[in-house]
C-alpha cells in the first residue's frame, strides 16, 4: 500500500477512539470498501500499545541513570539506594500498568487529574524578600512536605504578625495536603469571613483562598462519592463563579471543573 | 540553563536525549519533597518512594510531550510531581491485596493482542535505530502531527513523510525475522 500520511492518520485517530460518531462510521465504510486496511488498523493497534509500554520504560531508565548519579535527600546527604530493588518495584508497577491491569494501578481519572492540576501553591513570601526567618520556615516545612511541623510553626506565630492572615492560608493548604479537608474548609471560610474587614489583600489573594476552598470541596467529595458534598461542591461552585473576576485564571478553573461534573 | 518550570518544559519538548537529561536533572529538585510526602502519606521503604518519584516524573514527561499539561501562573512542576507521585501510591496501597497476573501468554481481554505479540513488537522497536524509534514513537504514541515533527526535527516536511515510511517498514521488516 502506497504510503499516505492522511490516510495513516485517520487510522491512528480511530484506534485511538478520537473520532466522532459521524467519522467513525465513514471510515468504518471505508474499511468494508478497502478490505486492506484492516491490517494497517491492527498494526496501528499494537503500536499504539507497545507505543506507550516502551516510551515509558525508556524515560524510567533516564530517570534511573540520572538519580544514580545524584542519590541526595533533602539535607545533602547521599542516601544509599538499593536501586536493584527499585528496578524490581518499578518493574512490578509497570508490568501491572502494560499487562493492562488498570484496576490494580487505575489511570488517573480526568476528576483526579483536574484536582492535580488544578491545585495551586501557596505563594512563597521570602520571593518577594519581605519576611523574617520565622514567617520563611513554615513555608519552607510545606514545600518540603512537611505538613504537621508547618502546622506547628504557624501556631507559635502570634495572631498579631501581619502576614498573619497568610499564614493562616498556608495552614489551609496544610491541612488540604494532609488529606483532612474538614480542618483546611473550616480555616479557608474562617479567613473568607475577614474579608470584610480587611483591605490590604486584592481580589487574586481572595479568589486564591475561594480556589482553594474548592480543591478542598472537590477533593472531598471525590473521596466520599456522597451525594450531599457533591451538591455542596456545586453550591460553592456557584458562588464562586459569580463573584470571581472572569480573567482571571481562578475563573477558568473553575468553569472547567464545574463542566467536568456535570459530565 | 536555569532550572525554571518554563526551562523545564522547553527541554522535554526539544526531543533530545541530553536535553530530556538535564530536565530530569533539574526536576530532581522535587525530590525531596515528593519522597517526603510520600513518607507520610505511609510509605516506609526509600528504594519504593524513590520509584514512585521516577514514575511521576515519567508521567510528567509524557504529559508535557502530549501537550496535556499547562504551566499557569502559579502552577509549579515540583507540586504537580510531588501529587502525582503521591496519588499513584494511594492508588497503590488500595489495591495491593490484588494478586499479580499469572501467565506469559495473557490475551488482553481489552484489546485482543496477547503478551508475546506484544513482546515480539517491544523487541522489535528496541532494535530500531533512534531516529527510526523517536518518529514512529512521536507518530503512534505521541500523536504528534508530521508537520510539527518536521519543525521540531529541524528538517522538512517531506523528509519527515519519507521517515516514517522508512521507519514503518524496517519495523515490520525486523517484527517478521522475530521469533
Amino acid at each position: 500500500m502506497k504510503e499516505d500520511v492522511a490516510i495513516l492518520e485517520r487510522i491512528r485517530n480511530y484506534v485511538r477512539g478520537r473520532m466522532s460518531s459521524d467519522e467513525q462510521e465513514a471510515f468504518e465504510k471505508l474499511l468494508e470498501q478497502q478490505p486492506e486496511l484492516q491490517e494497517e488498523v491492527d498494526f496501528a493497534r499494537e503500536m499504539v500499545l507497545v507505543g506507550e509500554e516502551a516510551e515509558t520504560e525508556r524515560l524510567f531508565r533516564l530517570v534511573e541513570e540520572e538519580i544514580k548519579k545524584n542519590p541526595v535527600d533533602q539535607q545533602g546527604r547521599v542516601v544509599r539506594i538499593n536501586f536493584r530493588r527499585v528496578l524490581a518495584v518499578a518493574a512490578a508497577i509497570l508490568a501491572l500498568v502494560v499487562a493492562g491491569y488498570w484496576w490494580l494501578v487505575p489511570k488517573e481519572s480526568d476528576f483526579e487529574e483536574f484536582l492535580t492540576e488544578g491545585y495551586i501553591e501557596p505563594d512563597d513570601p521570602t520571593v518577594r524578600g519581605e519576611t523574617t526567618y520565622d514567617i520563611s520556615r513554615p513555608y519552607r516545612e510545606f514545600y518540603f512536605g512537611n505538613y504537621e511541623l508547618s502546622i506547628s510553626l504557624i501556631d507559635k506565630i502570634p495572631l498579631s504578625d501581619s502576614m498573619y492572615l497568610e499564614l493562616l492560608f498556608l495552614k489551609g493548604h496544610n491541612f488540604l495536603q494532609l488529606g483532612n479537608y474538614e480542618e483546611s474548609i473550616k480555616i479557608l471560610k474562617g479567613i473568607e469571613g475577614l474579608k470584610p474587614s480587611i483591605e490590604r489583600y486584592d481580589a487574586n489573594f481572595w479568589d486564591h483562598v475561594g480556589w482553594t476552598k474548592i480543591i478542598a470541596y472537590a477533593y472531598r467529595y471525590h473521596n466520599s462519592e456522597l451525594t450531599g458534598d457533591l451538591e455542596l461542591l456545586n453550591q460553592e461552585l456557584e458562588v464562586f463563579i459569580n463573584q470571581a473576576d472572569p480573567e482571571d485564571i481562578y475563573f477558568k478553573k473553575a468553569e472547567n471543573l464545574k463542566i467536568l461534573i456535570s459530565n | 540553563m536555569k532550572c525554571t518550570d518554563q526551562n523545564i518544559i522547553e527541554l522535554i519538548n526539544k526531543h533530545q536525549e541530553s536535553a530530556e537529561r538535564e530536565a530530569i536533572n533539574c526536576m530532581q529538585g522535587c525530590r525531596p519533597q515528593a519522597i517526603s510526602v510520600l513518607g507520610r502519606q505511609g510509605l516506609k521503604e526509600m528504594d519504593e518512594r524513590v520509584s514512585f518519584y521516577n514514575l511521576s516524573v515519567v508521567n510528567f514527561i509524557i504529559k508535557v510531550r502530549k501537550k496535556e499539561f499547562q504551566l499557569t501562573g502559579q502552577a509549579k512542576i515540583c507540586t504537580y510531581i510531588t501529587e502525582t507521585a503521591k496519588r499513584k501510591w494511594l492508588a497503590f496501597r488500595k489495591k495491593h491485596n490484588k494478586p499479580l497476573p499469572k501467565g506469559p501468554d495473557v490475551v488482553d481481554p481489552e484489546n485482543g493482542l496477547s503478551e508475546e505479540v506484544k513482546a515480539r513488537l517491544r523487541r522489535a522497536l528496541d532494535k530500531l535505530s533512534a531516529t527510526d524509534r523517536d518518529i514512529v514513537t512521536a507518530f503512534y504514541f505521541y500523536e504528534t502531527p508530521l508537520d510539527e515533527y518536521a519543525e521540531s526535527r529541524k528538517i522538512s516536511y517531506d523528509s519527515a513523510k519519507k521517515r516514517l515510511s522508512r521507519a514503518r517498514a524496517r519495523l515490520k521488516e525486523i517484527y517478521k525475522t522475530i521469533q
